[in-house]
């Protein structure tokens, strides 16, 4: 009998598993865009929460389920306890995220940060020039790219989070080849920039005039159609009230696993609210009154009323809206507000993924099924092998499969893949509570090429990711597998999938479920 | 992982996790890196194991606490002992348990 059952966090009751804490808003750069920032030597220092302070709050989340952290500010290091602080917390942590601009990294800095966690080191341009007209200090590129050089001498992993905006964007590309260069990870931070509660009109003026063109911030923040099971309800944003739901933020609560903290000890659901009504004073009460009682209570406490119902909440772009009230809050003042130029991305992502639908998807009806394609390259009408046209039907039916294809392999290097399930050949099947990964090594295993595929399936084997190790065989077209892998592969991918033990975890499946996933992986 | 369990031993729960009993279903969370199989996994307990999770205070040996079970349950000896066994076997293999070191 197994006593014990695997539980994804995203099915748990509500717990509070993940802490954000912004150190200081205080910084060493004077950011164009920034929307936190004050000035290193603001009154505002003498409310930080002291060391001993965080650390009680620390403790106190941890007692509650508080297993991971992220670390922000303003320049978290820009407080000189810094070292002291970041050591304790990721000391009671599984793992964490630090934000940075990286300015004050020294080598010591550089040796904590060793620890495994992520680091998102920010970059504001690809030159010293832009980098720092839009820091407003001079010297920070240099400074940003000798704290990366400490980070790389220290071998402390870290990715670079390109923030683009208006002052940059001319030189976008050369950016990423600068991230590219300075690490093998590299993100996009905030594609569109958030005003600042603070209601200074100048400073959101500055912010405004930052703000990328919508085509632009669409171009290089693509949004994608969803593709994993379970996401259809979610808007871009994420998060945001449910359809015909009036109360603002009681969809949030309920499904967080996360809370806020900012530096003076207020604690809310996250890290935009900045209305001082919907935070805790953790400096009055415990963390378990904020998390248990405090924050359950806003739930009732933001309504949409007649603005949000006429705008957003009836708003059919709803779902590709970035648009959450904490932004309607950031822009006017008020939750229910729609935000115009979030209006405008939501447009253009809108006809982004309508364009990317009809160049990247396919649907073919074969044995009963609707086979769905989606590549992250265009398929064009040379790209299947001619069988496969009297297949091809415009809409899908009820019973459908997935698969996208992904042209480049997954960094493998330290993931968690699970138990290994199975072995033979060159197959190896991993098994994660939520996904099945298929491993097809290469003939002639190297490192750096040690796959020639790796293949992700959901539980119910309806939803596939297929990460190829190149483009080579789409390119050339005329392929007679939706899988675009040989025959000889897919059917060795059946042969594991059939062969697999009744008792292997997760697969005590009964034989009908077993014939269905047959079924399945012979479409491949 | 297979932990051999001896059942004159006292178990506690390890202080890298918390557990907490929200609305009705008991759920186990790792608070550092190498507890259990998976990094994002927290765990449950089925309704047997939650009953003897209540009574593994860090005290009474596994054999003390399966008597105790038995007389409650009604249930016959042996097949509390293995399910005692079998929880504890799962739970110390992930370090969700820790053994009490004799005094």
């Amino acid at each position: 009998m197994k006593y014990v059952a695997g539980k994804r966090t995203e099915k748990i009751p509500r717990l509070p598993l993940e802490g954000n804490l912004d150190l200081t808003y205080r910084c060493n750069n004077n950011c164009l865009h920034c929307w936190l920032r004050i000035a290193p030597n603001a009154p505002e220092k003498k409310a930080e929460l002291t060391i001993d302070e965080i650390m009680r709050v620390v403790n106190e989340a941890r007692a509650l389920g508080c297993r991971r952290w992220i670390i922000s500010g303003g320049e978290p290091m820009f407080r000189p306890d810094f070292a002291e602080i970041f050591d304790f917390v990721i000391g009671k942590s599984v793992s964490y995220t630090l934000n940075t601009n990286g300015a004050l990294i020294t080598p010591k800095i550089a040796r904590l940060l060793t620890k495994k966690g992520v680091k998102l080191v920010a970059l504001y341009g690809a030159t010293a020039e832009v980098h720092d007209r839009i820091t407003r200090n001079p010297g920070s590129f240099e400074a940003t790219m000798r704290g990366m050089s400490y980070l790389k001498e220290a071998g402390a992993g870290f990715a670079v989070q390109i923030i683009p905006m208006k002052d940059s964007f001319h030189e976008y590309p050369a950016m990423v080849r600068l991230a590219e260069s300075l690490s093998p990870s590299w993100r996009i931070g905030a594609a569109w920039l958030n005003l600042s509660a603070c209601r200074d009109a100048g400073k959101n003026r500055e912010i405004e005039a930052q703000r990328l063109d919508p085509p632009d911030a669409v171009e290089i923040d693509r949004p994608l159609p969803q593709f994993e099971e379970g996401d259809e309800d979610r808007t871009a944003a994420g998060c945001g009230p449910k359809t015909g739901e009036d109360r603002l933020f009681a969809s949030c609560i309920g499904r967080r696993r996360e809370f806020h903290v900012d530096p003076y000890g207020r604690m809310s659901f996250c890290c935009y609210i900045k209305d001082p009504a919907l935070r805790f004073d953790l400096r009055k009460g415990s963390f378990a009154d904020a998390w248990e009682k405090f924050i359950p209570s806003l739930a009732d406490k933001v309504g949409g009323g007649e603005e949000y119902a006429k705008n957003c909440g009836a708003c059919e772009l709803r779902e590709d809206c970035r648009w959450c009230p904490v932004f309607g809050y950031l822009e006017h003042g008020r939750y229910p507000a729609k935000v115009e130029y979030l209006c405008r991305i939501a447009k253009e992502a809108r006809t982004f993924k309508d364009d990317w639908v009809k160049s990247h998807r396919r649907f073919y009806q074969i044995a009963g099924m609707t086979v769905q394609v989606e590549s992250d390259l265009p398929i064009g009408g040379s790209t299947f092998h001619p069988k496969y046209r009297e297949f091809e039907v415009r809409t899908p039916g009820e019973d459908r499969i997935l698969i996208k294809h992904h042209f480049s392999l997954p960094d493998l290097e330290g993931k968690e893949l699970g138990r290994e399930v199975f072995r033979k050949g060159r197959i190896i099947v991993h098994k994660r509570p939520d996904v099945w990964i298929y491993l097809l090594l290469s003939t002639r295993p190297s490192p750096g090429d040690a796959y020639q595929a790796v293949i992700a399936f959901n539980n119910g084997f309806d939803r596939i990711r297929i990460f190829h190790r190149n483009d080579e065989a789409f390119r050339k077209g005329n392929l007679r597998t939706l899988s675009f892998l040989a025959t000889d592969q897919v059917e060795k991918i059946l042969s594991a999938a059939e062969r697999m033990p009744e008792e292997t975890p997760g697969f005590d499946l009964h034989s009908d479920k077993r014939r269905k996933v047959s079924d399945v992986l012979k479409c491949l | 992982m297979k932990t051999k369990i001896d059942l004159n031993s006292v178990y506690m729960p390890s202080e890298d996790i918390v557990a907490r009993e929200i609305e009705g279903e008991l759920i186990i969370v790792p608070l550092v890196a190498g507890i259990g199989d998976m990094e994002d996994e927290l765990y449950t307990l089925n309704a047997t194991g939650k009953a003897i999770w209540e009574r593994l205070d860090g005290r009474k040996s596994l054999k003390t606490l399966a008597d105790e079970l038995a007389a409650e349950f009604q249930a016959p000896p042996g097949d509390i002992v293995k399910d005692v066994l079998g929880l504890v076997e799962e739970l110390a293999g992930r370090r969700i348990l820790v053994e009490v070191p004799s005094k």
